[in-house]
This record gives C-alpha cells, sequence and structure tokens, in this order.
C-alpha cells in the first residue's frame, strides 16, 4: 500500500533516469565537495597553553571537556576556522536546496517537507501537533539551561559553548555480570518476556562486550530476520551510561524478536519509530536507577538525560526553523553567508530563547550538520523528536494501563514494519495527532527538569 | 558468562560449505530472477500470478543478501583488519547493483 501510494509522485522511467544522472553532477557533487571541505578542515586550538592543530570533528569535541576554558576557546577556534570555507559552504547548500525545491515540484509534493513527512510513513496533522507541544515546552528546557548555566557560573543564560559541560558525574558502577543482573531484573518488572529474552541474548553468545584492537567504536544491534536472532556490538567499560546503552541495544534486538513472525520484506520500518524499543528499554533501567540512586548520583543521571532530550527537543526545534526558512527563501533566491548566518541565530534565538546566553551562540551550525547537505534527507531532524517523544508516550501509557498494557505493546512492535504509525499507535490507544498525546511525553521530561533544579540546589 | 559473540548461527565461516553455497545460490537465484523477468513481464497476462510469484522471489533474495551481508559486516566490525570479509561485504554489494539493474 505504502510503495503504490509513493508510485503517485514516481515521473516516467526517462525522467527519473535523467534526474538520478544530474543528481550525480548536481546535489551529490555538492555533498562531496561539502565533505572535503570539512573533513580536510585543520584548526587551531590552545589547550593547557599548547596550540593544537586538529581537525574539525575533534575541535567540535571539545564542548565535552572538563575544562570550562578549553570549552571556550574550542569554540572559538571552531568559528574562526569556518570563514576559510563559508562561501564555498554556501554555495554548496544553496545548490542543493534549489534541486531539492526543482525535484520535489516536478514530482508533485507540496514542498520538501511533504516528501520527507510521507516517506517516514507520518502525516502532516501528526506532525504539526508534535510540533506544537514541542513549542508549549521550550520554556521549560529555557529553566533547565539557565539553571545549568547558573551552576556553572553564568549570569545570562549558558553560553552554547558549555551545553554539553559535565556536571555531577555518575559515580555508579557496574561489572557486566551485574549490568545483566540489573537489566534483567529490571526489565521483568515490565514483562517476565522480555527479562527471559535478555537473558537469553546474554548466555548465548549474542552480545559483543568489551572493547578490544580491531573493533570499532560505539554500540548497535543487528537485527538477523533470517535466523530468528540478533547481535549486539558494545565497547561496555563498567560505567553507568555504558549500562543503560546495553539496555538500549537489547531494546533494538527485542523489536526484532517481536518482528519474527513477519515476513522479512514486512518487517523494516521507517526511522521515526526505530528508536521506541530501544529507548521505552533505557527508560526502564534509568527510571529504575533513579530510585536506586542517591541524590547525587540521580542529579548526575539527570543531568545526562537532559542534555540528551535537550538536543532532541529544543535543537531540533532550531534545525526545523532554520531549515524551513532556507526552503522559503531559496524559492525566491539564492542565501548569502550573511542570510544564512542570521536566519541560524533567528533560529535560535526562537528555539532557546533565554536558556541561552544571546552573545555567544552559533550561527555556522549549517556548516557541521551534513545531513542540510543530502538532498535526499531534507528536514532529517524532526524524526529523531518523534522518536523520542513517542517512546515516552508509549511508556506513559505503560505507567497508566500497567500489566494489560504488555500484550498490546508488543503487537505494535510486531505491526511496525507494515503499518502507518498513525494506525500502529492505535494498537495501545496512542492518537498521534493530539497534540495532548506529545504533551504527556514532554510532561515527563518537564518533571525530570523540575527535579534537576531541587536536585541541584541540594547537592 | 562468554563476552564475545558467536555468529556460527549465521555460518562457520567464509570457507564453509554453508557459506559458499548460500553466495552461489543467491547468484544463480539473481540470474534467473533476471531471465523471468525478461520473460514474463512483456505482457500482461496473468498480473496476480506473476506479482505473487515476484514477491515470493524477493523475499528469498532479501533473505541470503541479508544473511551474507550481515555476516561479512559483523565480522568486520570486530575485526576491521578482516580481508574476507571487506571482500565479500564489496563482493555481496556488487550483486546487490545486479539485482536493481534487473528490475
Amino acid at each position: 500500500m505504502e510503495k503504490f501510494e509513493r508510485t503517485k509522485y514516481l515521473l516516467s522511467e526517462e525522467e527519473e533516469i535523467t534526474i538520478a544522472k544530474m543528481q550525480e553532477t548536481g546535489s551529490q557533487a555538492w555533498n562531496n565537495l561539502q565533505n572535503v571541505l570539512t573533513s580536510t578542515l585543520m584548526i587551531e586550538v590552545e589547550i593547557g597553553g599548547k596550540i593544537q592543530k586538529l581537525p574539525l570533528p575533534a575541535v567540535r569535541n571539545l564542548a565535552y571537556h572538563k575544562d570550562s576554558k578549553v570549552r571556550k576557546a574550542g569554540y572559538e577556534a571552531e568559528l574562526e576556522a569556518y570563514d576559510r570555507i563559508e562561501e564555498s559552504s554556501a554555495a554548496a547548500l544553496n545548490g542543493i536546496k534549489g534541486e531539492v525545491l526543482t525535484t520535489t515540484k516536478m514530482r508533485g509534493y507540496q514542498s520538501p517537507l511533504e516528501e520527507t513527512v510521507l516517506k517516514s510513513r507520518i502525516d502532516r496533522e501528526t506532525l504539526d501537533a508534535m510540533i506544537e507541544a514541542m513549542k508549549e515546552s521550550l520554556p521549560k528546557f529555557r529553566e533547565y539551561y539557565r539553571r545549568k548555566g547558573e551552576l556553572l557560573g553564568h549570569k545570562n543564560g549558558l553560553p552554547i559553548y558549555d551545553i554539553f559541560a559535565p556536571i555531577g558525574e555518575s559515580s555508579m558502577e557496574f561489572s557486566y555480570e551485574e549490568a545483566k543482573d540489573y537489566i534483567v531484573k529490571n526489565f521483568r518488572s515490565f514483562n517476565p518476556e522480555l527479562a527471559d529474552f535478555t537473558a537469553h541474548a546474554f548466555e548465548n553468545r549474542w552480545i559483543d562486550a568489551e572493547p578490544r584492537e580491531g573493533k570499532r567504536g560505539g554500540a548497535f544491534c543487528a537485527n538477523l530476520h533470517p535466523i530468528g536472532e540478533s547481535r549486539i556490538l558494545a565497547n561496555f567499560d563498567g560505567s553507568f551510561s555504558n549500562m543503560t546503552t546495553l539496555a538500549h541495544e537489547l531494546g533494538h534486538a527485542y523489536h526484532g524478536y517481536c518482528l519474527r513472525n513477519e515476513k522479512l520484506l514486512n518487517s523494516s520500518y521507517t526511522m521515526p519509530i526505530a528508536e521506541t524499543a530501544s529507548i521505552f528499554c533505557e527508560t526502564i533501567v534509568v527510571s529504575a536507577a533513579l530510585k536506586d540512586a542517591d541524590k547525587k548520583e540521580a542529579f548526575g543521571i539527570l543531568e545526562a538525560d537532559l542534555q540528551g532530550a535537550g538536543q532532541v527537543i529544543v535543537d531540533i526545534m532550531s534545525r526545523f526553523l532554520f531549515e524551513s526558512k532556507v526552503f522559503e527563501i531559496r524559492e525566491d533566491h539564492a542565501l548569502s553567508v550573511e542570510e544564512l548566518k542570521e536566519t541560524m541565530l533567528w533560529a535560535q534565538k526562537e528555539a532557546y530563547g533565554e536558556g541561552l546566553d544571546p552573545d555567544s551562540l552559533h550561527p555556522y551550525m549549517w556548516l557541521n550538520k551534513p545531513h542540510y547537505y543530502s538532498a535526499g534527507l531534507s528536514f532529517y531532524n524532526f524524526p529523531y523528536a518523534f522518536g523520542l517523544l513517542f517512546a515516552k508516550g508509549v511508556y506513559s501509557e505503560y505507567l497508566k494501563q500497567g500489566t494489560e498494557f504488555v500484550s498490546r505493546y508488543e503487537r505494535l512492535l510486531g505491526a511496525t514494519g507494515k503499518n502507518e504509525i498513525k494506525d500502529v499507535a492505535k494498537m495501545v490507544g496512542i492518537n498521534v495527532t493530539d497534540p495532548d498525546f506529545w504533551r504527556s511525553s514532554l510532561k515527563l521530561i518537564e518533571k525530570d527538569i523540575d527535579e534537576f533544579i531541587r536536585l541541584s540546589k541540594e547537592v | 558468562m562468554e563476552k564475545t559473540w558467536s555468529l556460527d548461527a549465521l555460518y562457520p565461516s567464509f570457507d564453509s560449505e554453508e557459506f559458499q553455497g548460500d553466495f552461489n545460490k543467491l547468484e544463480s537465484k539473481i540470474q534467473e530472477v533476471t531471465e523471468w523477468s525478461e520473460e514474463n513481464l512483456k505482457d500482461q497476462n496473468d498480473l496476480t500470478g506473476k506479482l505473487e510469484k515476484s514477491i515470493e522471489e524477493q523475499e528469498e533474495i532479501s533473505r541470503l543478501l541479508r544473511k551474507l551481508m550481515s555476516y561479512a559486516h559483523l565480522r568486520s566490525a570486530t575485526n576491521a583488519k578482516d580481508q574476507d570479509a571487506l571482500q565479500y561485504m564489496e563482493k555481496v554489494s556488487k550483486k546487490m547493483t545486479a539485482l536493481t539493474k534487473a528490475r
């Protein structure tokens, strides 16, 4: 059905081939240029009295540094370096966004946003409901940012370079064995089948747990539908966040398990819903940990959680506003560097408001996010917000419905490969076109913000 | 508790009969589908039957692709220098491209 719907927007074979070929030397070529520009940009930055020459991603990682001087130096060096590539990047962005406007119009979409919405199996009503609720929650997030700013000694809101500043470390530690027991125990309180599934995964060598030479970093889960199993790669080092990462990946595996009776062709889900099961499982263990933790630990856990949620809600809002505005202006003319910078500052002020220090925003964020430069990934931002809020909403539905919810949840996961998200959500009694649903998800985060502020005065 | 994964449920090794068997089967399946499409998609007779057959074939080929690709991908994820894994990832990708052309 979905494939059928999509053929409506296909052009003739000849036109499609022509577009694809022209894209190779159009948007794809611009995209390649942007990749070269950002991956070869070397930046000089002073760390501990010594000048170092670092690539852009390494400089951006300084935002997580313990030392506030280093964070600020990294930010300033980054902004300064961009004037070497800003004109070329702006040309690339204008080329790509212009091409997207042309092709979406040819195909009969009302806008680039409509194309993304349809491909994600959402509809406009759902998106609008979510954005509306997100906008309402912004003042609460601003309280969080201002408070974090105060804790770091800033009077006029948090400077953007301190958003990722580490405060309140979590001292909870786990051996691999303890992590397993903790996860299985807390999963069991939700659903024994999930707990047994998880124990099985640990005991039957589905998990490659620890770092070693030649092994890649990070974590992922591969669902192996043809054999009805999954494999999880992790780099477990005993920290709290590593434990929750394991829970997160096991959620993906359980999603695969719920899809085991579907045909392979009906087992792939779209990005907005891809993170539902994983975030759900992560939420189970984080909520349990918040209950078990002392005040100091709870403060650290909340701060890490809110840092992530802030990115997904507030920063994504700024990116959504920015991209919408860029398409709007691009219809009329190619944007100058100055216009791009102004538009980004406008979007950040709209989203972060008084949460951030207006004198230290980031006018060049359009230069370091690669998805702006992909013709096929317009608005590759709201699916993240959707993913987090949908998972939280499903979790708050579980808190409301109790054990009755468990089997509904499994059917929901089993239906994600072939249905519109709206219909999948209905199976657990959720109406995604109603802003109230999104408000209830955001309420959970808002409660965490209140708790964070309360604890910040005690620890 | 073992802290490394076992991939035996997919294949014991790249050299194994199972892996080589599936790899060859993928090749012949793609060949088969290509010939079948050329033969049968010329006219509009029995469209339902043809659609069913085509979906079945897609399912089978996707299964083989997923299994072979996953094995190579997972092997390389724990050892970036696994040359066999890198080579088979490329070989299987190429087969995927051949399949797109056939449609």
